[in-house]
């Protein structure tokens, strides 16, 4: 960095214009923002039997206690396009 | 892009230029306009929220851009900047705008930055401004004078208009304005713009 304000100025200029913002890092109390205002992350709806989602949530909270639902659908998802791609690959 | 209004001669219009270029960059892409002059001419055009882009103090530039992204940077400048400030903003940015009212006191002023940034590989080019329209010889006077001197002038010109004074007021910009005036005021802008960014023959 330059001594000079200016040449500070510029450089900060040229170095972060065009840059995606950095995550905010909030020292607010309470509760870290959650995946509703993860831009990564977007709701899904489906319907599903009463009964199978029923078995499965009381089976996912006894194994895995305190993870909500959408991180076990997230990891049947991932689960489901690898062994896609290792079956292609398998194929070739 | 990073874009630089500087003149070591306070009172060229600097901080209407660099409002009205901002506004222009805006319609392209995310545009934050810094101001660095003492007077915080353009921070108090922006004091009402009106105009269409972020403004910011020179110490908030920074935390500024890590918050959101920016495609374009537009510095406004004090006139009392020293020559190794000059430099150094030329040397980090991709176009230095030397706004110039034509007239003979603004020449001392403008040769001397000129000077100071002839060893640069900067960009530098002169934008005539508030250009009276029932003095033209004025305007092509200096025009003459810079093209003589191997300076590199905007074909554009910015009219001296009432609009500006009424946008500043206003903390707008000039097209927000209600004054039959504004349109060509805006018009001007709207063509440095263009050549800035395409160029014209």
């Amino acid at each position: 960095m330059g001594e000079n304000k200016y040449a500070h100025m510029a450089e900060i200029a040229q170095q972060l214009h065009g840059t995606e913002p950095e995550p905010e890092i909030s020292s607010k109390r309470g509760r870290p923002p959650g995946k509703q205002s993860n831009p990564n992350f977007e709701r899904l709806t489906v319907l599903v039997k009463k009964s199978t989602r029923k078995d499965a949530q009381r089976l996912w909270e006894d194994t895995e206690p305190g993870r909500d639902m959408s991180e076990l659908v997230e990891r049947l998802l991932v689960n489901f396009v690898r062994e896609h791609h290792n079956n292609v690959h398998t194929m070739r | 892009m990073v874009i630089c209004l500087a003149n070591s001669k306070g009172g060229q219009g600097k901080s209407t230029a660099a409002i009205h270029l901002a506004a222009f960059f805006q319609k392209q892409a995310a545009t934050l306009l810094v101001d660095s002059d003492h007077v915080r001419a353009s921070l108090a055009w922006g004091r009402e929220g009106k105009l269409p882009f972020d403004v910011v103090d020179e110490s908030d530039q920074e935390a500024a851009m890590r918050r959101r992204r920016y495609d374009h940077v537009v510095l406004d400048t004090p006139g009392s900047i020293d020559p190794r400030g000059l430099k150094e903003l030329a040397a980090g940015c991709n176009l230095m705008v030397l706004p110039a009212i034509p007239e003979a006191i603004a020449m001392d002023g403008l040769a001397y930055t000129l000077h100071h940034l002839k060893d640069t590989k900067a960009d530098c080019r002169v934008l005539l401004n508030r250009v009276r329209h029932n003095r033209p010889k004025e305007a092509i006077e200096l025009r003459a004078a810079l093209d003589a001197m191997g300076a590199k002038v905007f074909k554009a010109e910015i009219p001296d208009s009432a609009a500006f004074d009424k946008a500043a007021a206003q903390g707008v910009v000039v097209y927000d304005v209600n004054d039959p005036r504004a349109l060509r005021a805006w018009d001007a802008f709207e063509a440095l713009g263009e050549e800035i960014l395409y160029g014209r023959e």
